[in-house]
């Protein structure tokens, strides 16, 4: 799965014996606030829906069913940015509300490109796959270095995408579960939902948590 | 390494990726900064403009170039984005005071787009360098990296004007919008001066210096009373018309021509009001338009609208501001980011904030410039006293070995290793005391400078230093004096760039539109049986009676200030205007009922259409297929809800019939089984209209009503009813698979079976 511009560095990197890459473009609906005719409509979704195999919950069939899915680990790859976040919470939506199953059942994963790139004069580069990760760097790291970030995955080659997040042997995964289910229709429901009110509030209380990305 | 998996909540993930994404929207993409009211993309392309020397006094440059350099150093985003704003930084009719000053196609009022960034350039306005961009070396706002630490970009601009007030500010961020409408910069200035003479002005007494907003644009602003709430509380509805003005043209006619229109019009909406006034024309709201047309130009707006001879131009003005977007509300929400976090305002805190920016900036630069000042005295101070030593300074120079000798010398006395000429002089040499700066200052000298009249200037130099000490430190520890200093560059900003206000602000009523009585002609109303309607002159009717009497099943003499009532299976009445159904030509289709009125041709079925004027003196009976009836005032169904309940029914019941009849009618139920009961209407009750009426005929089981006939039918009917298709001769009906003439049946009594007339 992926975000917009790296669908091509992605197939070129993945080991297609086992790994398959379904790019796509933009932001997809948000399911919550669309109806559901609508979120049929869609092609990004239908696209979806076709290549996982499993079917539907709604509309569509009404065939979910968890034993035809053909992957094992559907894995969210989106870039390290806030425009990557919000991607996530609208592709975990689409989970969460139409095929409540992948979740629960532990196949749906986000996937963690890094956020940067340490190039010492001398030594060996190292990835950084957050900011405590980077403050840890330059604790240790007294001598001076080049630090790319990465905006995108598209500013990743293929090499780089496979070393850091494709390979299974030494990417890092972040697995979605549910333990409260009443919690996570609430929070759909108030991050995702039509009325405005309460989406406001909880950034009114949160607003100091947040990482900014400028 | 193995691969890692780490055990994430849904819900928490879903938190945290949402309120990092919302927060940085708000916060860093589309709201302004309190300070200099612009957005990070607008603060980067001018900062970058600003580093690159685009000033206003050099050549244009390409945007495609500030874009670019932009994109790489500060702003890692879609370039669309960033030209986007750069193009509306320099539209004269978005903004209050453009900021950039564009060369070639930025777009027009209309809506047109700029030209793509290969083909226009641009470079930074004036007054974007003075009030922006100026003492940005003088530390006075902090600096934060860039995405990748290559470059440093400050975090606010040092904006010595309240530009969040002067442009405005329009954006769409997450749970929240800000939309700040643009003002007068030479009102905004007088305010921000009055405010710092005295800090206790009330939102109500800025008003007295700020009228209002001033768009670009013009137009009138016309709820004058409401802005002091508007302002106070930082959000709700201005009202702004266009301007129009009546011309005489040739041959006596008179048009209108909108001269202005209201900002919210700008761009792709001018078309749509062209086409609103084209469909009021359509619609026939109006038939006084006769033509209109856009002859916008370098000019200024120019919409014409022409008149019909002899129409009133003061009713179609205000036909125009009530039916179309020619009077529009701009929706005021004044949402900025305070100290980091939004915040919807109020004037005086805006200007406050503002206020406070000012003084710490002005207070960061004297700081700064006190601080130069401080250094230049140091060292020409010791340049004074060289002078006065200059003879012995020359015999340690030549007495040393090193630079660092003679520096330990002339600050620390130490003579160790210096040849002198005499005693006197290392004693005298022991004593000196000169700073590191002055020190090096002396090395530094030239022998120039020595010169008599060099020392007077350097005397003169030396004044105006301790002169500029004085006056910087009097502004840094006075209050008032740093406000004159802020005030002067205000007014001095002020005289070089204000203009004069351009939207009026008054109070005005709302338009009325008396509706002129439309002339009420006499009109046929046609209806077909598939639900398409129509109105015809009556002499058109007269003409093709017969065809219009049997292709159409509702003929119905109206006229255009009346109404009708559609009568539908489900019990409902839904009004219908007549002036509302296209007056045509004979042969003209019509529209469906579906387009004129609430009825939905996919949930209920037209039963009966009435003229609801005339019916109300009329008694109408209303039957259901369960067998209900009863009779209800016509005056009941006298209502100006387009769709009310014409009958109450019980669940699953529908209507069946719903027409006039008279006090001494009879009418003969008929059911689906065949059974007929005769009954006088005298004996049928009269109920309100939301009744669900009394038993008529009793029913068997499965049994259903399918039709109610009336049985004196007369030409001279105070209202048409439905013409049903029947090839039985009037008085009969086929029942039972035979013809019954429908006077022969005995006359019954309310809730009994009736008869089944035998073969």
């Amino acid at each position: 799965m992926e975000g917009d511009s790296a669908g091509g560095s992605a197939k070129t990197a993945r080991d297609r014996s086992y790994q398959a890459i379904l790019p796509i473009r933009g932001k997809i609906l948000n399911v919550e606030k669309a109806s559901i005719d609508k979120v049929l409509a869609n092609a990004e979704i239908k696209t979806m829906i076709n290549s996982f195999g499993c079917g539907f919950s709604e509309g569509y069939g009404n065939d979910f069913d968890i034993a035809k899915l053909r992957y094992d680990k559907i894995i969210i790859m989106a870039d390290a940015d806030v425009d990557g976040a919000h991607i996530c919470t609208l592709l975990l939506t689409l989970f969460y509300r139409f095929m409540p199953e992948l979740i629960y059942e532990g196949h749906v994963y986000i996937a963690m490109p890094p956020l940067y790139k340490a190039i010492p004069s001398r030594g060996k580069e190292e990835y950084l796959y957050d900011d405590a990760a980077l403050e840890r760097y330059r604790r240790k790291h007294k001598t001076p270095f080049t630090l790319q970030r990465y905006k995108g995955l598209g500013e990743m080659d293929a090499a780089q995408l496979w070393e850091t997040t494709l390979n299974p042997e030494t990417r890092t995964l972040k697995s979605v579960e549910i333990e409260d289910a009443r919690l996570a229709n609430d929070v759909t429901e108030m991050l995702m939902g039509s009325d405005v009110p309460p989406r406001k509030a909880f950034i009114y209380e949160h607003a100091q948590e947040a990482l900014l990305d400028v | 390494m193995e691969e890692q998996i780490i055990r994430t909540e849904y819900s928490e993930i879903m938190q945290k990726s949402y309120i990092d994404y919302a927060m940085s929207v708000i916060v860093s993409r589309a709201l302004p900064d309190v300070r200099d009211g612009l957005k990070p993309v607008q603060r980067r392309t001018l900062y970058d403009m600003h580093e690159l020397g685009i000033r206003y006094d050099r050549p244009f440059r390409k945007s495609a170039r500030i874009v670019g350099d932009t994109m790489g150093k500060y702003h890692p985003h879609g370039d669309s984005s960033i030209y986007g704003a750069l193009v509306v930084l320099a539209q004269d009719f978005k903004m209050g005071i453009p900021l950039v000053d564009g060369h070639g196609n930025f777009g027009s009022i209309e809506g047109d787009g700029a030209a793509a960034m290969r083909y226009t350039e641009a470079r930074l306005q004036k007054i974007t360098q003075e009030a922006f961009l100026q003492d940005l070396d003088k530390n006075v706002v902090a600096f934060q990296p860039n995405f990748d630490e290559t470059e440093k970009e400050p975090e606010v601009l040092p904006a010595r004007i309240p530009n969040l007030l002067v442009n405005g500010s329009e954006g769409i961020a997450v749970g929240m919008v800000t939309s700040i409408p643009p003002h007068n910069l030479g009102e905004v200035l007088d305010a921000v001066i009055a405010m710092i003479h005295d800090g206790s002005l009330t939102d109500q007494q800025l008003l007295e210096y700020i009228q209002g907003p001033d768009f670009p644009t013009g137009g009138i602003v016309v709820n004058k009373s409401e802005l002091a709430q508007i302002y106070s509380t930082g959000s709700g509805k201005i009202r702004v018309r266009g301007k129009v003005e009546t011309e005489k043209m040739k041959g006596g006619k008179e048009c209108l021509v909108i001269t202005e229109i209201p900002y919210t019009m700008l761009g792709a909406n001018i078309g749509k009001f062209l086409n609103d006034v084209a469909a009021l024309v359509e619609t026939k709201k109006t038939t006084d338009i006769t033509d209109i047309s856009n002859q916008s130009s370098k000019e200024g707006i120019r919409i014409v609208i022409e008149l019909r001879r002899g129409a009133d131009p003061e009713y179609i003005k205000n036909l125009l501001y009530k039916k179309t977007r020619l009077e529009d509300t701009f929706g005021v929400n004044m949402l900025a980011v305070a100290d980091g976090r939004p915040e919807t305002l109020s004037l005086r805190q805006i200007l406050e904030h503002h206020i406070d920016f000012q003084f710490e900036v002005t207070t960061k630069k004297y700081q700064v410039m006190l601080d130069r000042e401080l250094k230049k005295k140091e060292v020409q101070e010791g340049l004074i006293r060289a002078c006065d030593v200059i003879d012995l300074i020359i015999e340690i120079l030549r007495g040393s070995k090193s630079q660092k000798q003679v520096k330990d010398c002339l600050v620390y006395g130490i003579t160790d290793g210096i040849k002198f000429k005499s005693q006197r002089s290392q004693k005298q040499a022991a004593k000196l005391d000169f700073t590191e700066a002055q020190a090096d200052a002396i090395l530094e000298m030239r022998l120039y400078r020595l010169i008599g009249l060099e020392i007077d200037a350097l005397m003169e130099e030396h004044k105006k230093t301790l002169a500029n000490i004085e006056n910087y430190t009097d502004i840094l520890n006075n209050y008032s004096s740093m406000a004159d200093v802020i005030i002067r560059e205000l007014k001095q900003f002020k005289k070089e760039f204000a203009r004069p206000r351009r939207t009026q602000i008054m109070d005005a009523e709302a338009p009325v539109l008396e509706e002129k009585a439309p002339e009420d002609i006499p009109v046929v109303f046609l209806m077909d049986r598939f639900g398409y309607a129509r109105t015809v002159d009556e002499s058109v009717y007269e003409k093709n009676r017969e065809s219009a009497d049997t292709e159409n099943r509702y003929v119905i003499h109206v006229s255009t200030s009346q109404r009708l009532g559609i009568y539908t299976d489900t019990g409902k009445q839904h009004l219908l205007k007549v002036s509302d159904v296209p007056l045509g030509r004979y042969r003209d289709k019509g529209t469906p009922i579906d387009n004129l009125c609430n009825y939905d041709s996919s949930q209920e079925m037209v039963i009966n259409v009435l003229p609801i004027e005339k019916a109300a003196s009329c008694v109408i009976l209303s039957v259901s297929s369960s067998g209900m009836i009863k009779r209800v005032e016509g005056s009941e169904l006298q209502v100006s809800k387009r769709t009310v309940a014409a009958s109450g029914l019980a669940e699953g019941d529908s209507l069946i019939s719903f027409y006039p009849v008279r006090e001494n009618s009879q009418i003969v139920l008929q059911s689906k089984k065949g059974f007929l009961l005769r009954l006088p209407v005298s004996e049928i009750p009269f109920k309100k209209k939301a009744a669900v009426g009394v038993r008529g005929m009793k029913l068997s089981e499965g049994d259903t009503i399918e039709a109610c006939h009336l049985l004196d039918a007369q030409e001279e009917e105070p209202v048409n009813a439905a013409k049903l298709p029947s090839d039985e001769p009037a008085g009969t009906i086929r029942a039972g698979g035979r013809s019954v003439v429908l006077s022969r049946l005995k006359i019954g009594t309310r809730d009994t079976k009736g008869t089944k007339p035998r073969g």
